[in-house]
């Protein structure tokens, strides 16, 4: 005959297990968001800055290149560690959304990465190269916000906070008219009296959508889900 | 609550699986199937009886041309699953002490 206190565990244990089992885990999917919107916050602002101090060189840029690529992998190693803790515990349908943001966030910004590199070393002449890589970096950044756009959608769905959704389609709206109907307008700095920088406008909606936006989302999700996991 | 006067709600494993699954959010029939593993016919007579009882309640919609239904947990069933947990608690706390 059991004890009081073995009854007392069965329940807790039934109950914790069950609970577990089926709580979407905010968190980790709310940190991965939020990272992933202060490295580019971070990186952004170390381009913006070396364009103003003017110390924007070949080997600043390597090295720039470098520590971004790194901290990309770093991230997706966190990525790796906590959906592979998640898969123990969580549900499927939690595990496919880690899994889509995982393709959104690293998977295919990877792959046009790899497109890029490539257009550029098949093509010997330097102003095709350039010309590429115009044409490439453009794309990149409009599928970056397809790609933020698409990530916010998803959000919204599984937190069934439909504001986020409408958000999103608002902000890849401005995007798309930023980059088509003022693709010319900039703001201008002037470095001295001679020489002056230009940020074009859809540019810098582009770095704070990609950062901040992230940085947003990931900072909702977790109140969110501050809101919905039950018992407190 | 006392040991004595435990809910009916909380006095079957299934109830009480129910009742925890629907604390994360809620969930429709199959759902909570894949969740308890209990059969069909049994789960439905206990999300009656916990819709009576006032632990949980029902939202009918359509999706996608069909009927479909989603449980929720009541704040009273929540309440009550809270005072629960409290009193397993301090069952456990008092035969450690």
């Amino acid at each position: 005959m059991k004890s009081n206190n073995d009854k007392a565990l069965e329940q807790i244990f039934l109950i914790k297990n069950v609970i577990d089992e089926t709580k979407i885990k905010w968190e980790t999917l709310s940190n991965i968001l939020f990272y992933y919107g202060i490295m580019n916050l971070i990186f952004y602002l170390i381009q913006y800055g070396s364009s103003f101090f003017s110390f924007h060189n070949q080997a600043f840029s390597i090295t720039e290149l470098i520590l971004e690529k790194a901290a990309i992998i770093g991230l997706f190693i966190y990525y790796m560690y906590s959906y592979r803790k998640e898969k123990a515990t969580a549900n499927k349908y939690y595990i496919g959304i880690l899994n889509l943001c995982g393709i959104i966030l690293f998977a295919i910004p990877f792959i046009m990465s790899l497109i890029s590199i490539y257009f550029i070393l098949i093509n010997s002449d330097n102003m095709i190269k350039a010309q590429s890589y115009s044409i490439l970096i453009n794309q990149e950044m409009t599928a970056n916000i397809i790609l933020f756009f698409f990530c916010a959608v998803i959000c919204g769905l599984i937190s069934q906070h439909h504001g986020i959704t409408a958000i999103s389609v608002i902000i890849m709206s401005i995007y798309l008219i930023l980059s088509s109907v003022f693709k010319d307008s900039s703001l201008s700095y002037s470095l001295t009296n001679s020489a002056s920088i230009d940020f074009p406008l859809y540019g810098i909606y582009y770095t704070i959508v990609t950062s901040v936006g992230y940085i947003v989302l990931g900072l909702t999700l977790r109140k969110q889900g501050r809101g919905v996991n039950g018992i407190k | 609550m006392e040991l004595n006067n435990i809910p009916k709600a909380f006095s079957l494993p299934l109830r009480l699986s129910l009742i925890s699954s629907l604390v994360s959010g809620g969930k429709n029939f199959n759902e909570l199937k894949n969740i308890t593993k209990a059969s069909e016919g049994n789960i439905s007579v206990q999300l009656s009886k916990l819709e009576n009882w006032g632990y949980v309640k029902s939202k009918k919609s359509i999706k996608n041309k069909k009927m479909n239904t989603q449980y929720f947990i009541t704040d009273h069933g929540l309440t009550q699953l809270e005072e629960y947990v409290e009193l397993l608690e301090n069952i456990i706390k008092s035969n450690n002490n």
